[in-house]
């Protein structure tokens, strides 16, 4: 038995300080309980010299334990103090010693933490997320005695009425290292008045349509890098990898890197994805030279704010793409240098109290179908915010295409204006005008008006409802659309506002 | 002309891209952005004269669905330190600082060893509204919280700025000091209704309550963020008269014309408070917003204001 309480005090040094205090709790207890069976027991038998040996090394042992529980117990009551550092005033030291000692709580200065000193409670050094809550000291936290609260109306959110509960538990915890998901869905009905024989009729649009499903994953893969990957099934297609890249936020000189397979900034709305747009469709100005569903396009991407002496907000973006977008690149030329090539400045700054101004140009150019390709886009966006109730955003864009060895007939342009108010919390009235040559056809001119309703149903859910009218320059009759859209997305990682 | 635009503007562009290497210096106080006006006082405090301080979003707007500017990656991208309230009140904030192209960011979640309440246990989804599931983070009606948030700030701001630790100490003592005088006053002015009961909009007022020894029966939504149905309405006001509500309790960016039909039906009065610095003139700062706040409900307790 003696062995056996050997063996059970070897590995006390191995424990945490709480494991270890409670194990040695217990085998203290264990131990006095055994030690005093066995006392009874070679009392009745025989007194012999080598059991009154045992029992005083056997007492000794837990004099020993206690004094080491004792230490123990000292310790874990420090600890919430070195958790929680005293005020200024409390600690008349806090007068911290002078040259970077770290600050109380331990905030580690970024990349030159020290081997096993604990992060900054609450404080996360630059290339690092923050932790939500899963340190030792909120840990800790959780054992010591919490504050005095409200005796408990209802447990957790049960019945969706919590009042002034306190519930304890590890926050964040089901969180470690998995990425976070999201998932998006965009159904569509849409009814045309157009005919059988219309060449532009097709039956498949008149339909319920999911014209999306996506799958997201984010996450940071180590202090420098994140990652992003969005698994795609767009309407009628196959599950394809839409987008799946690695940012480097971390580069020296502010720069950021961006690499793989992504929606580039390019105008005003290409970075977003079409359920995300505050209209069902990509404005044809921009659809009939890029597509329905923006660039996107596997590559690189460097941006940075550019110093200047008005200390202004610009930024600069350049991508090296390889030119996929058939509609106006073709990679496949067999040059030795056919990666097509965007670049963008944007410069932002605040208008009236809480608005704001966006404004910029876009360009593209590259080795298109049947020459050089060049695409041109000037927009810019005010948003007035009176208050958040009530949003006001003027939003228009411009763009000329000018693609050698396509029948376009010289440069083409196109040109949009949206307007989209946000008149009460989750609802929005819209108006999209949407002004297009076509392509390939001399002075061919189509113009599009979209009145639009939209209501969030929550953040997450958004139904929407827009009538287009198009006319054209070419004799075509007027084509009228009847929209209706659903749209979820979850997980807040392309959120539909 | 164009032609020459095109063959330039590549180019101008990379070089553009390239004065970027040219980056300004960071000269005179701490650069720090806080998500909210209540932690910019506080921050303000603290930091004294060594820091430079802006709020991201404005007084008076709820934090928890604030739409950012594009100033505000901007105002990120020059700050050193980065403050928010933290339990998810925030969330659009993550794409902000990951996107602000500022590698040298330190970021302070301020809500480390508040005491918290309404953390959710079990099952988490959207079913139960816009739930924030470690746990409630309108926590800046607490005077508590609030010298928990300025010792957070402290030890930001020291690891930030370490050469003037001494000088942000002694703020922060000062900060106490009056903080801890005037939550004594507010204590004296809501000592007479301990244990008086309200129903505030959203589960904003939770802290205040536990504070001050209020007691809230349920709140107007069902559900957090979400508009209470016309039968929740009625459910409100049975409540109200059954408990004995004493005062109806909104912020101006809820459905106040909710908060005041139920107020009128249940005979009550109706408090309509913004609760960050800011919101009103004179609210302003950390001190001076829970003031008010104090003020205009032992009013509308008293019977001397709605």
């Amino acid at each position: 038995m003696g062995k056996c309480v050997a063996t059970r005090i070897g590995i006390r040094g191995r424990l945490s300080i709480g494991m270890v205090s409670a194990a040695l709790i217990l085998t203290a207890l264990s131990f006095e309980a055994v030690a005093e069976d066995s006392a009874v027991a070679t009392a009745s038998a025989s007194d012999t010299v080598e059991l009154a040996s045992e029992m005083r090394a056997l007492r000794a042992e837990v004099a020993d334990l206690r004094q080491q529980v004792g230490a123990l117990r000292a310790q874990l009551a420090a600890a919430p103090e070195r958790a929680n550092p005293p005020l200024a005033s409390e600690a008349g030291a806090s007068a911290p010693a002078p040259g970077g000692v770290a600050p109380p709580g331990g905030v580690t200065p970024p990349g030159e933490s020290a081997p096993g000193e604990a992060p900054p409670p609450g404080v996360t050094p630059s290339g690092q997320e923050a932790p939500a809550g899963t340190t030792l000291g909120g840990a800790l936290k959780q054992l010591l005695p919490g504050p005095v609260s409200p005796p408990p109306a209802a447990g957790g959110y049960v019945g969706g009425h919590p009042q002034g509960v306190i519930v304890p538990g590890l926050e964040g915890v089901s969180k470690v290292f998995i990425p976070d998901i999201g998932g998006v869905g965009d159904f569509l009905f849409q009814q045309s008045d157009l005919r059988k024989g219309d060449p532009r009729y097709d039956p498949a649009d008149d339909k319920f349509n999911v014209r999306d499903t996506q799958l997201i994953f984010f996450s940071p893969i180590d202090p420098y890098t994140l990652a992003q990957i969005s698994i795609d099934k767009p309407d009628n297609g196959a599950f394809d990898i839409e987008e799946a890249f690695l940012v480097f936020n971390q580069l020296p000189e502010d720069l950021t890197l961006r690499a793989g397979q992504f929606r580039p900034h390019f105008g005003l709305i290409n970075e977003i994805d079409t359920f995300q747009l505050p209209v069902v469709n990509r404005p044809q100005a921009i659809a009939r030279y890029i597509g329905d569903d923006g660039f996107v396009e596997p590559g690189v991407n460097l941006n940075g704010y550019i110093p200047n002496p008005w200390d202004a907000d610009i930024k600069a973006d350049v991508n090296l793409l390889s030119g996929y977008n058939t509609l106006s690149f073709d990679h496949r030329d067999g040059r030795n240098f056919d990666f097509a090539f965007i670049g963008n400045l944007i410069y932002s700054r605040d208008l009236f109290d809480s608005g704001f101004l966006t404004s910029g140009a876009s360009f593209a150019g590259g080795p298109g179908p049947g020459g050089q390709s060049y695409l041109e886009d000037a927009f810019a966006q005010v948003r007035y915010i009176p208050s958040q109730r009530q949003v006001l955003t003027v939003s228009t864009e411009g763009l000329l295409a000018e693609r050698e060895g396509v029948n376009d007939h010289g440069v083409k342009r196109g040109v949009y204006s949206l307007v989209d108010y946000n008149f009460w919390l989750r609802y929005h009235l819209g108006l999209l005008l949407d002004l297009a040559d076509v392509p390939n056809v001399p002075r061919g001119t189509e113009f599009g008006v979209s009145p639009l309703f939209t209501y969030f149903v929550s953040d997450n859910t958004r139904l929407r409802l827009q009538y287009t009218h198009t006319t054209g320059s070419d004799a075509e009759r007027a084509d009228d659309v009847v929209l209706l859209q659903a749209t979820f997305s979850l997980g807040n990682l392309k959120p539909l506002e | 002309m164009r032609s020459r635009f095109r063959k330039l503007l590549p180019p101008l562009l990379i070089a553009t891209l390239c004065l970027a290497l040219a980056r300004d210096v960071q000269a005179g106080p701490l650069k720090i952005i806080t998500t909210t006006t209540d932690l910019a006082s506080i921050a303000a405090a603290i930091g004294g004269d060594k820091v430079d301080v802006q709020a991201l979003v404005p007084g008076g707007f709820n934090a928890d669905f604030y739409d950012p500017r594009p100033s505000d990656l901007f105002k990120i991208h020059r700050a050193r330190l980065f403050v928010q309230v933290g339990l998810g009140l925030e969330e659009w904030a993550r794409d902000l600082v990951n996107e602000a192209n500022n590698a040298d960011l330190i970021k302070a979640d301020v809500s480390y060893q508040v005491p918290l309440l309404d953390i959710p246990k079990g099952r988490v989804d959207y079913s139960f509204g816009d739930i924030h599931p470690y746990g409630n983070p309108h926590y800046q009606l607490d005077p508590e919280a609030g010298r928990v948030v300025a010792r957070n700030i402290f030890n930001a701001l020291a690891y930030a700025d370490p050469a003037n630790k001494d000088y942000f100490a002694s703020n922060l003592a000062a900060f106490d000091q009056r903080l801890t005088g005037a939550e004594a006053k507010w204590r004296q002015q809501m000592a007479p209704y301990a244990g008086t009961k309200f129903i505030p909009y959203h589960e904003s007022w939770d802290y205040f309550a536990r504070a001050f020894n209020l007691r809230i029966p349920g709140t107007i939504e069902s559900k957090p963020g979400f508009v209470p149905s016309p039968a929740r309405v009625q459910e409100v006001v049975e409540l109200a008269k059954r408990e004995g509500v004493k005062v109806i309790v909104t912020e101006p960016y809820y459905e106040v014309s909710i908060a005041q039909l139920i107020a009128e039906q249940a005979g009550i009065p109706l408090l309509n408070l913004t609760i960050d610095v800011g919101g009103t003139p004179e609210q302003k700062d950390y001190i001076s917003m829970i003031d008010y706040v104090v003020a205009r409900f032992v009013a509308a307790l008293s019977g001397h204001a709605g």
